[in-house]
């Protein structure tokens, strides 16, 4: 699992570790079952805090995505819990937001967003299914 | 404080080596060509120990750590400043003595009493010995405020020349022939003093209550050293 | 029964000369914590660290450290403490294994063991004299010297003074590896914030010889907030409560408050819409130091950055 901190972002750096274990979750890079390094591993690795990977750990398991099994670790749950889309919409619309906002200060109309936003998930699934076409031709 | 003394051997070790090679070549170069009575030869080994070895001593003791920014780490450890200024007065006394009584074993086995005696030759080193200590516990105080060697080096000759220009107004001012015991109406307080009170006694004064009053002069030079020490190294705002 | 707090400062006051560098400092940190302490050059960090180590006597005020009084005790606190310098002058002859050794006696704690141990996983040579090791070298020497008497407490000024990003970075890996999760508590003072900002339980911001703002790094994240408005709400973003930071420019203005739940629905009650931006440390930082509370027209908008 590859993890990536921002440090100059105002983001909290509990939010950017939570956030992006939540899309790693969503996007199958972490499986159920997965093991995730123990709380020691990930502060040593990243140069953070114990108490906040404590905490992300902890935020997570309230969420519901991670679990922890007594002397065993930290473990990705089995069957990932429905509600985690629902968490994930938030997150989409809080970005969404944001992006109509953006959209107001520039002066862009609601037709013009709508377009570039197509665009780009055209761009995007063209580039997915480039790269499920290079992985089959490795195997 | 085993390991500060080793520190700080190690630190001066060749300064010493260096003091009893020069001191000892010039009495041993000088006592083999004869061109100079004997004792004059050892008077001048003794004044080149005396004049040279305190400064050098003193102006590498104390400026030298404090311009390397070590006397900072040094005091920030867990132990007492006197140990720390201790250690270094140990080194110190060493590299004043040392070389003097190597020149003086060299001297012995030279001359081997030809013109003067064993003991006369004795009493010679031994009075410089003390000299250069009691110069050197002046000279410690005064440079343990000074931020580096090279400053404190002048101010170490400064207190040299004080000294001797002390010395030779109180004994020209009481006895014109500078030989031996002089009589002294001079100001009993720069007597006690004075370290070359050794040399030139005033006529009321055995040898050995001069050497009290040195000691006692030292022992107050050693509580000044220590709070200049302590205050000097730390009170400077980085 | 172990102190709650490892150091505790109350009313410290210092000046020297005609500086007043320190006023009125007051402090609490709890133990087991990683605190940090910011400042900018010059600010007094270092003259309070000299000062919980009782290489300075306050003017006014009470210091205690681990329970003691640095002033009365002080080799029996520096004995129970692990401290690295800003910029640390090591006793260049000496070979690291001869440093070593030297450092032992002062200890009664010592773990010589663990100092092997260490000297290892740092891949200090040995036999290499202090003078020829690189900076990162000497940086780790020197907390391996802090860490090997086992402290309670370590107190770190300024310790990547000098050090390129990399080697920064490993530092605090290092003090994240070996000293959090030991109940260790560590004092780390400043001026580079947003690394400090990962490793941080809590900070404190020493401005004007005072502590300015001290709380958790996560708290003080999570209130402190710059808000973005259309100029017409400049009346109401002028007074809000906790107002660090004012400026206005052309059609909008915006604030950086303390404390965003009280005052987000003040300055919702304006009717216009407010943005929220979360900050970094950084910005905190110059909130609280270099703020103006106080809109000025000419001002530049930008001030100088906080090196």
């Amino acid at each position: 699992m590859f993890l990536r901190l921002e440090p100059s972002s105002g983001i909290p750096i509990t939010r950017q570790l939570v956030d992006q274990i939540r899309s790693h979750c969503a996007s199958g890079t972490l499986s159920g079952g997965d093991r995730l390094p123990s709380v020691r591993q990930l502060a040593q690795q990243l140069a953070v805090n114990q108490n906040t990977i404590l905490r992300v750990y902890e935020r997570l398991a309230a969420e519901g995505l991670i679990e922890r099994k007594h002397g065993d670790g930290t473990f990705v749950v089995e069957r990932l819990p429905p509600g985690r889309l629902k968490a994930q919409r938030e997150l989409l619309r809080q970005e969404v937001e944001r992006l109509a906002r953006r959209a107001a200060d520039l002066g862009t109309d609601a037709a013009e967003v709508h377009k570039l936003l197509d665009e780009a998930i055209a761009r995007l699934s063209r580039e997915q299914r480039a790269l499920s076409k290079g992985d089959q031709r490795d195997e | 404080m085993r390991q500060l003394i080793w520190k700080e051997w190690h630190e001066q070790r060749w300064k010493l080596g260096f003091g009893c090679v020069v001191l000892c070549a010039f009495a041993l170069i000088g006592l083999r060509t004869r061109a100079v009575p004997d004792e004059s030869i050892m008077v001048g080994t003794c004044a080149l120990g005396v004049l040279l070895l305190p400064i050098l001593t003193a102006a590498g003791l104390i400026p030298a750590e404090r311009g390397e920014g070590t006397l900072r780490t040094l005091l920030a450890l867990p132990v007492a400043p006197w140990k720390v200024l201790a250690a270094k007065a140990i080194l110190g006394a060493m590299l004043c003595a040392g070389p003097i009584l190597a020149a003086a074993i060299v001297s012995l086995l030279m001359a081997r009493g030809r013109e003067i005696s064993n003991g006369a030759t004795w009493e010679i080193y031994g009075r410089a010995v003390a000299v250069a200590l009691f110069l050197f516990a002046w000279m410690l105080w005064s440079t343990a405020r000074s931020p580096s060697e090279g400053r404190a080096a002048a101010l170490c000759v400064g207190v040299l020349i004080l000294w001797l220009l002390a010395t030779r107004g109180l004994v020209a001012e009481t006895h014109p022939a500078r030989n031996g015991m002089a009589e002294s109406h001079a100001p009993f307080m720069l007597w006690a003093i004075c370290p070359f009170v050794l040399v030139f006694p005033p006529a009321d004064f055995a040898p050995m209550e001069a050497l009290a009053l040195q000691a006692v002069t030292v022992a107050v030079l050693w509580l000044f050293a220590l709070r200049a020490l302590k205050f000097g190294a730390m009170e400077e705002q980085s | 029964m172990s102190d709650p707090s490892a150091i505790e400062i109350h009313g410290v006051a210092k000046r020297f000369g005609r500086k007043q560098v320190l006023d009125d400092l007051n402090m609490i940190v709890p133990a087991g914590k990683t605190f940090a302490f910011l400042g900018r050059n010059g600010a007094g960090k270092t003259t309070a660290i000299r000062m919980l180590l009782g290489l300075l006597k306050p003017d006014r005020g009470t210091v205690r450290v681990l329970g003691m009084d640095p002033q009365e005790e002080p080799l029996k606190v520096r004995q129970r403490v692990g401290y690295l310098a800003e910029d640390q002058a090591m006793f260049g002859w000496m070979r690291v294994s001869e440093m070593i050794s030297f450092m032992a006696p002062f200890y009664p704690t010592w773990d010589a063991a663990w100092a092997k141990d260490l000297a290892n996983r740092f891949e200090l040579p040995m036999r290499t004299r202090t003078r020829h090791l690189s900076k990162g070298q000497g940086v780790r020497l020197g907390l391996l010297l802090a860490l090997a008497h086992r402290p309670k407490l370590v107190i770190l000024d300024d310790p990547t003074l000098g050090l390129d990003p990399i080697m920064r970075k490993e530092f605090l890996r290092d003090v994240v590896t070996y000293l959090q999760g030991e109940q260790v508590t560590v004092f780390f003072s400043s001026h580079l914030l947003y690394e400090i900002d990962a490793v941080a339980d809590s900070v404190a911001i020493l401005d004007r010889g005072r502590i300015v703002r001290q709380a958790e790094t996560e708290d003080l994240r999570n209130r402190v907030k710059r808000l973005i408005a259309p100029a017409e709400a400049q009346s109401v973003l002028r007074d809000l409560p906790g107002l660090l930071d004012f400026a206005l420019a052309d059609r909008q203005v915006t604030a950086v408050v303390e404390d965003i739940d009280a005052a987000l629905p003040v300055a919702r009650s304006s009717g216009a819409s407010i943005e929220v931006i979360d900050l970094n440390l950084d910005e905190i930082f110059e909130a609280y130091v270099i703020g103006r509370r106080k809109e000025q027209p000419d001002a530049p908008a930008h001030l100088e950055r906080v090196a």
